[in-house]
């Protein structure tokens, strides 16, 4: 399930599990303004009190089965702001591209997919 | 749901605690059952909780008197005034408040502010009397109404003596005299006449309520005039109800740009046999980025395509545009079969799609566009998608906001904005 899907039931947080590819995903996506906060924490979501400074506990190796990234999903003006997301390179077809593409592909161009 | 999933069932679920009694049900479909859906490994928390898609609550909005707001209103009221204020704020819950307690605006509100709590003879209708009925409940004989009457008069006679010195020859002191001609006249309606099980009753008049007696004062005098600016362009008033409610001129409605571009006979089949109306769609724009569709139904054509102008007229939307002349990016609008496919293009590609979409487009004065009618090219879901399309535009600053990046259009900032 895609992170657009859980945008649907209007979810505020939610998991995916702790893993170094979806926090690279994910710390991109929150840099891009897509989430909100990506934290690590245990099978229980993080405080959700912005006042309070949430401090994870270090990952061990006693904890780490149990660790996930929970994600703060953004909304506006009552919609959500991730409204469509998919995968342009798969396993079964990958997609290379090279600085000059992607270029062309921000600006909105074709860039021969 | 994926194919492993029935597999699952073979394999006893690890002593998860289950309250409510398994009863087997016959599967009539691949999918689980919904007592036995699987919930979420790890809850997440919904956005509504975490306050990211609410409204602010009651309590902000009507906040409670703090108490220097206290002391400034004593100054005002008196101590009662102030016991009253707050026994209304304790009363009254802002929830309520915040969702009843609204000014209607729309157009089936009432022109005048009433909270429906009391009666008002002139405007609503009487109130039937509602209860059980009394099945003793009889008229009262001639003698019994008689020793009534006789009661209600002696006792005014007795709240109000005849003086010592009265000169039954002086017309000023006769007029003094009670029971008097209003006396008479207040008898009938409070003297009861029936007889319940609970003793003598009054029933239900038959007389009209009471008017106010300055009821002249209600009709508006200014009335009059605002009808006498009846125009040649609409001598049957056929927009005066549309410009009463819009509050619009008649010259501001005859330069919006209405065209009716559906029209078609449906056909209503009952026992009767087959009940023929006339379908009409039309828009109305201003050509400035506003746009509306209207819809009407009936027997007359005449008629249901004047309704259908005032509605489209009425539903005119403000339509976002890219420079006043096309429209943001590409946004595709989906009715029934019927998909519509509007993209932007620069300055100087005209209007380059079906009639439907360029009569609309001009209507809310779009200059550039292109557009795809791919699947179905029914007229009247093919103009309802267009509308749906353009309404579903995503404003880039409004997308920039909701990243929380700052967006600047360079166009507009080059050239002094001259581009």
């Amino acid at each position: 399930m895609s992170l657009v899907h859980l945008a649907k039931p209007r979810l505020g947080l939610t998991s995916i599990p702790s893993t170094n590819q979806l926090l690279t995903l994910s710390l991109a996506l929150q840099s891009a303004g897509f989430l909100s906060s990506v934290t690590r924490a245990g099978l229980t979501p993080p405080p959700l009190n912005s006042e309070t400074k949430y401090e994870p506990e270090p990952v061990t190796q006693e904890n780490v089965s149990t660790r996930r990234l929970w994600l703060g999903l953004k909304y506006w003006d009552n919609r959500a702001v991730l409204s469509e997301m998919s995968m342009v390179s798969k396993p079964t077809k990958r997609v290379w591209m090279d600085v000059e593409s992607l270029g062309r592909i921000v600006r909105g161009r074709e860039a021969g997919l | 749901m994926s194919v492993s999933r029935p597999a699952r069932c073979f394999f006893p679920a690890p002593s998860i605690p289950t309250i409510r009694p398994r009863i087997r049900c016959r599967n009539l479909h691949s999918s689980p059952n919904l007592c036995e859906r699987r919930k979420p490994r790890y809850a997440s928390i919904k956005a509504s909780d975490m306050g990211l898609v609410s409204k602010p609550a009651a309590q902000d909005l009507f906040k409670r008197y703090d108490a220097g707001e206290k002391a400034a209103l004593a100054k005002r009221y008196t101590p009662a005034q102030m016991e009253a204020i707050e026994a209304a704020e304790e009363a009254i819950d802002p929830d309520d408040l915040s969702e009843r307690g609204v000014i209607r605006t729309d157009w089936g509100s009432l022109d005048y502010l009433d909270d429906f709590s009391q009666m008002q003879p002139t405007i609503d209708k009487k109130i039937k009397r509602e209860g059980p009925v009394d099945p003793k409940e009889r008229l009262m004989t001639p003698e019994e109404y008689a020793q009534h009457h006789k009661d209600y008069f002696m006792k005014i006679m007795d709240e109000n003596e005849v003086p010592l010195d009265f000169d039954r020859k002086d017309p000023e002191q006769l007029k003094k005299l009670r029971p008097n001609r209003l006396d008479f006249f207040k008898s009938w309606d409070e003297v009861p006449d029936l007889i319940g099980s609970n003793g003598p009753l009054k029933s239900e008049s038959m007389l009209a309520p009471g008017i106010p007696r300055n009821f002249e004062s209600a009709v508006d005098p200014d009335a009059e005039t605002k009808v006498e600016d009846e125009d040649s362009r609409d001598p049957d008033g056929r927009y005066d109800l549309l410009r009463k409610q819009t509050g619009l001129s008649l010259d501001q409605i005859s330069k919006y740009n209405v065209k009716i571009l559906v029209k078609h006979r449906v056909v209503n089949q009952t026992r009767l046999g087959k009940i023929q109306s006339m379908y009409v769609l039309a828009i109305a724009g201003n050509g400035e980025g506003r746009l509306g569709l209207g819809q009407a139904k009936g027997q007359e054509l005449e008629d249901v395509m004047m309704n259908a102008r005032i509605q489209a007229i009425r539903n005119m939307q403000p339509i976002p545009r890219y420079e006043e002349r096309t429209i943001y990016g590409e946004v595709e609008g989906k009715v029934s079969a019927s998909e519509v496919k509007l993209m932007s293009r620069p300055p100087g590609f005209g209007l380059r799609c079906q009639h439907l979409i360029f009569e609309m487009a001009r209507a809310a004065g779009i200059q550039d566009l292109a557009a795809r009618v791919p699947r179905s090219r029914n007229k009247m879901n093919t103009v309802k998608a267009t509308y749906e399309a353009m309404m579903k535009q995503r404003i880039p600053d409004e997308v920039a906001r909701g990243r929380g990046k700052k967006l600047v259009d360079v166009r507009k900032v080059y050239y002094a904005g001259r581009v």
